[in-house]
C-alpha cells in the first residue's frame, strides 16, 4: 500500500519503441521518474520530445517496449487490456486538450461514465457526479450538452470528469491548448485549487508559463529526463 | 439491469440524431424480419397448426389409404374405415372427411361451392362448436341419403345469407336436393382441407347426393374416403401405426378379393398428400430459404451501415475505453444498439407479417367463383418466439462485426490524432470488401432460389390432375336444373356426340372430379 515514503507511481528504465516500416523510432529511452502523493508534476519539452507518450504509458494507455511501471506498489507495465482498463477507471482521471466529451451526452451523463463502468449504484454515482460538478462550478449545466458550452466550459467538465471516480493521479494532457488564455489560466487555477486540496497532478505542457504553476518540472528532450527541478 | 437501460436510452438518443442511417437500416431490418416472420406465419399456419380451432391438433394424424408395392396413396372404403374405427384401441376417434363440389341453387341459377363429406362425429372429434344449431347427431351419418341436413360455414352464413340469426331449419337446395341447415360453424373453422374454405358440411350419408359415380357406403372395393385419426394421449405415432397395420392384415386375410394389398398409413399433417399440404411444403421451404437469404442481405447492408458508423464514433468509442471500458463492455453496448434497431424492426416486421398473413391466396387464384382458396398464416406465440429469435441472430449477425472492430482500438495513438487510428484504412476496407463480396454471393444464391421458387409456384398453380390440360374445360352441372342421375348421362351423351361433331375437335371425355386446381367437367 502506499505510504509517505514510497511513490504512488514509479517508473524505471521505460522505454517505448514504435516501428513503422521497418523504421524504429526511440520515442522514450530508459526513463526513471517518481511520483509521490499529492505531488503536481508538469512534464515538459518541445514538440515530439516524447511527453505524450510519456503520459500515455503513465495513463496505462500504452505499455512499455522495456523497463517496469508500479502503480501504488503494482507493477502494471505489462497488464491485460481488461486489467488496465480497470486501473484506469478506479486509479487514473485524464483531463486532455480536446476536452474529449461525449457529445452525445449530457454533462452529468458525461462526469457520470467513467462510474457506470465501476458498476457503482444510481445513488451513489448521482452523489459523486454532483459533487465534482459542484467543485468546478458546473453543476447549473448538468443537464446540458456539450455543444451547449463554451470551451472553458467543457475542460472544466472534462475535470469533472476526471475527479468524479477520486482517482489517485490526475493525468492532464496539454488542458490549456484548446483554450484561450482567459480560460486557459482559469482552468490552470481550477487545477491549483484541486492540488491545494490533496490531488496528485502529472500535467505536460509546452507552455511554460503554465508549468510554473506546477511544484516540480520535469523535462524531456528527444525521450530522455534532461531535468527534473522543485520549484522554489 | 441499470447499464442495459443506459444503453438502451444511449441507443435510442443515437437513434434519433442520425435519422437517416436509422430510417435505411430499419427498412433494411424490417424487409429481412419481415418476410421471414410472414413465410413462418405460412408455414405455421398451412403446415404446422393448419387448423386453429381444433383441439389437440398435435395428435392428429391424416389417414391415408396405400398399396403395397405401389408408389402414391388411394383412399379408404367406407365399410374398412368403420372396421378401423371399431377396433383400433389407441385411438380417440377416427373422421371423414371428403372435399366434394356441389352446384348451389341460387334463385334461377346454380352456383358452385366447396362441401365435405363428413362423419357425424366431425365437429364433436375436432372440438369444433357451432355458433348456430348444432353440429351432426351420430345417426344423421348412415341411412342413404336419409339425412339432407347441412352445417353451413361462418362466411357462407355472413355473405349468403346475410348473418340471418333465425337460419336454424331453414332449407338449401344442394345438388337438387333440399337440405335443412342445422348448425353454422364459427368464424375461423374453415374445414379440415388445407388450401381450400369450405361453404358446407353434409353427412356421409348423403355421400351418393354428391357423388355421381354411386352410392359407395357399403362398397368395400371403393376406396374414396380421406380422413384424420386423433391418438389416445400419449401414443406415439408407430406404436398407432403397427395397430392399424394388424387390423388391416385381418381385414386383408378376411376380404382378400378387396383388400389384398392394401394399409392404412398414418402422415403427419404437414405431410398429408391429399390436400394443399404435401404440395405446399416443398415451396414454402424454398420460399424460406429465399427470404431467409433476403434477411442475410439486409443483415449484410446494415452491418456495412454500422461500419460506415461507426467511422462517425471512433471519438466516442475511444474515449470510452479510455474512461475505463472494457471491450466486452463496450461490444455489449454496441449489441444493445443493434438490439434496439432489430426490436424496431421486428416490429415492423410483425406488422408486416400480419399485413401479408393471408397473401399467399395472391399465387393461387380460385378455380371458380364460389371457391375459396384458404392459405391462413398463422400469427401465435411461435411465430412470435422465431421472429424474436431471428432478431436476436440478425443483431449478431450485423452488429457483433462493427462492435467487435470498434472495441480494438489503438488508444494511445487514437487519442493522439484526435480521430484517427480506430481501425487501420487496409483493415476497415478489407471488412468492407468482404461484407460486399458476402452481399453480391448472397445476392447471386437469392437470384436462384427465386427461380426454383417461381418454378415451384408455377408448377403447383399447372399441377397435371393426370391428363393434358391444353384443352378447352367447360362446367357442366345438371343436378341444380333438376336432372337426375338417368337423364343427366343422356344429356352428357348427347353433349359429347355434338362436341366431337366440332370442327377443329380431336377428342372430347367426360369427367367428374373435384380436386384442388383439377375440377373441371369435361373437355
Amino acid at each position: 500500500m502506499t505510504n509517505g515514503s514510497s511513490p504512488l507511481i514509479r517508473l524505471s528504465g521505460v522505454t517505448k519503441v514504435f516501428l513503422t516500416d521497418e523504421v524504429e523510432t526511440h520515442a522514450l529511452s530508459g526513463i526513471h521518474l517518481d511520483i509521490r502523493v499529492g505531488e503536481y508534476v508538469s512534464i515538459a519539452g518541445p514538440s515530439g520530445c516524447g511527453k505524450t507518450t510519456l503520459l500515455s504509458i503513465l495513463g496505462l494507455l500504452d505499455t512499455p517496449s522495456e523497463g517496469s511501471y508500479s502503480l501504488k506498489e503494482n507493477e502494471v507495465a505489462n497488464l491485460s487490456f481488461a486489467d488496465r482498463a480497470r486501473i484506469r477507471n478506479r486509479e487514473i482521471g485524464f483531463i486532455f486538450q480536446s476536452f474529449n466529451l461525449i457529445g452525445d451526452l449530457t454533462v452529468f451523463e458525461n462526469v457520470e461514465l467513467p462510474l457506470t463502468y465501476r458498476g457503482m449504484g444510481a445513488g451513489e454515482r448521482k452523489s459523486f457526479v454532483t459533487e465534482a460538478l459542484e467543485r468546478v462550478g458546473m453543476a447549473h449545466r448538468a443537464k446540458h450538452l456539450p455543444s451547449q458550452l463554451s470551451g472553458g466550459q467543457q475542460q472544466r467538465v472534462a475535470v469533472a470528469r476526471a475527479l468524479a471516480g477520486r482517482p489517485a493521479i490526475l493525468l492532464a494532457d496539454e488542458p490549456t491548448g484548446n483554450l484561450d488564455s482567459r480560460n486557459g489560466e482559469a482552468v490552470m487555477e481550477l487545477l491549483k485549487e484541486l492540488h491545494a486540496v490533496g490531488a496528485t497532478i502529472c500535467m505536460v505542457t509546452h507552455d511554460e508559463r503554465f508549468a510554473q504553476h506546477a511544484d516540480r518540472t520535469v523535462h524531456l528532450f528527444d525521450g530522455r529526463v534532461v531535468e527534473d527541478r522543485i520549484a522554489a | 439491469m441499470q447499464t442495459l437501460l443506459q444503453d438502451l436510452r444511449f441507443g435510442f438518443r443515437m437513434l434519433r440524431r442520425s435519422p437517416g442511417f436509422t430510417v435505411l437500416a430499419l427498412l433494411c431490418l424490417t424487409l429481412g424480419i419481415g418476410s421471414n416472420a410472414a413465410v413462418f406465419s405460412w408455414i405455421e399456419g398451412i403446415l404446422i397448426r393448419p387448423y386453429p380451432l381444433v383441439s389437440h391438433q398435435d395428435r392428429m394424424f391424416a389417414l391415408v389409404g396405400t398399396t403395397r408395392g405401389v408408389e402414391g396413396h388411394n383412399g379408404l372404403s367406407y365399410p374398412d374405415f368403420v372396421d378401423f374405427e371399431k377396433n383400433a384401441t389407441l385411438f380417440e376417434s377416427f373422421i371423414v372427411d371428403k372435399i366434394t363440389g356441389t352446384s348451389l341453387s341460387v334463385g334461377d341459377r346454380a352456383e358452385i361451392a366447396s362441401v365435405g363429406i363428413v362423419t357425424a362425429n366431425y365437429f364433436d372429434a375436432l372440438g369444433v362448436r357451432p355458433i348456430l344449431g348444432r353440429g351432426f347427431r351420430s345417426e344423421e351419418g348412415t341411412g342413404r341419403n336419409a339425412h339432407p341436413v347441412v352445417v353451413i360455414s361462418y362466411r357462407t352464413w355472413r355473405d349468403r345469407y346475410k348473418s340471418d340469426p333465425e337460419i336454424i331449419g331453414k332449407t338449401q337446395y344442394l345438388n337438387g336436393v333440399q337440405h335443412t341447415i342445422v348448425g353454422v360453424a364459427p368464424e375461423k373453422f374453415h374445414g379440415t382441407f388445407i388450401g381450400y374454405s369450405f361453404s358446407f358440411w353434409v353427412p356421409t350419408s348423403m355421400q351418393e347426393t354428391f357423388d355421381s359415380t354411386g352410392y359407395k357406403l357399403e362398397n368395400r372395393g371403393a376406396r374414396w374416403i380421406e380422413g384424420y385419426a386423433f391418438l389416445k394421449p400419449g401414443v406415439m405415432r408407430q406404436q398407432a401405426q403397427a395397430e392399424l397395420n394388424s387390423i388391416a392384415q385381418r381385414l386383408e386375410n378376411d376380404f382378400p378379393d378387396t383388400n389384398r394389398g392394401h394399409e392404412v398409413q398414418l402422415f403427419p399433417l404437414w405431410k398429408t398428400p391429399f390436400n394443399g399440404a404435401g404440395n405446399m411444403s416443398p415451396t414454402l421451404a424454398i420460399t424460406m430459404a429465399v427470404v431467409f437469404l433476403v434477411l442475410l442481405i439486409a443483415c449484410a447492408n446494415v452491418s456495412n451501415l454500422l461500419l460506415a458508423r461507426s467511422l462517425l464514433r471512433r471519438h466516442e468509442m475511444t474515449m470510452r475505453l479510455a474512461l475505463g471500458a472494457g471491450r466486452r463492455r463496450l461490444v455489449k453496448q454496441l449489441l444493445t444498439e443493434g438490439l434496439l434497431l432489430s426490436l424496431i424492426a421486428a416490429a415492423g416486421g410483425i406488422a408486416v407479417a400480419c399485413w401479408c398473413r393471408n397473401a399467399l391466396v395472391f399465387a393461387f387464384p380460385s378455380p371458380a367463383a364460389g371457391i375459396v382458396i384458404d392459405y391462413p398464416g398463422q400469427i401465435d406465440w411461435r411465430v412470435l418466439a422465431v421472429s424474436a429469435g431471428i432478431c436476436i441472430g440478425s443483431t449478431l449477425l450485423f452488429a457483433l462485426v462493427p462492435a467487435i472492430h470498434a472495441s480494438h482500438v489503438d488508444l494511445s495513438s487514437a487519442l493522439k490524432t484526435e480521430g484517427g487510428g480506430v481501425l487501420s484504412g487496409s483493415s476497415r476496407s478489407r471488412l468492407r470488401s468482404a461484407l460486399v463480396l458476402v452481399q453480391v454471393s448472397l445476392s447471386f444464391v437469392l437470384l436462384a432460389g427465386t427461380g426454383l421458387l417461381l418454378q415451384s409456384l408455377n408448377k403447383m398453380r399447372n399441377a397435371s390432375p393426370g391428363f393434358s390440360t391444353d384443352v378447352i374445360v367447360s362446367g357442366v352441372d345438371l343436378f341444380s336444373g333438376g336432372y337426375n342421375l338417368e337423364r343427366a348421362k343422356i344429356f352428357h351423351t348427347q353433349l359429347l356426340d355434338r362436341v366431337r361433331t366440332l370442327p377443329g375437335v380431336e377428342s372430347a371425355a367426360l369427367t367428374r372430379v373435384f380436386r384442388p386446381r383439377i375440377y373441371s367437367h369435361g373437355r
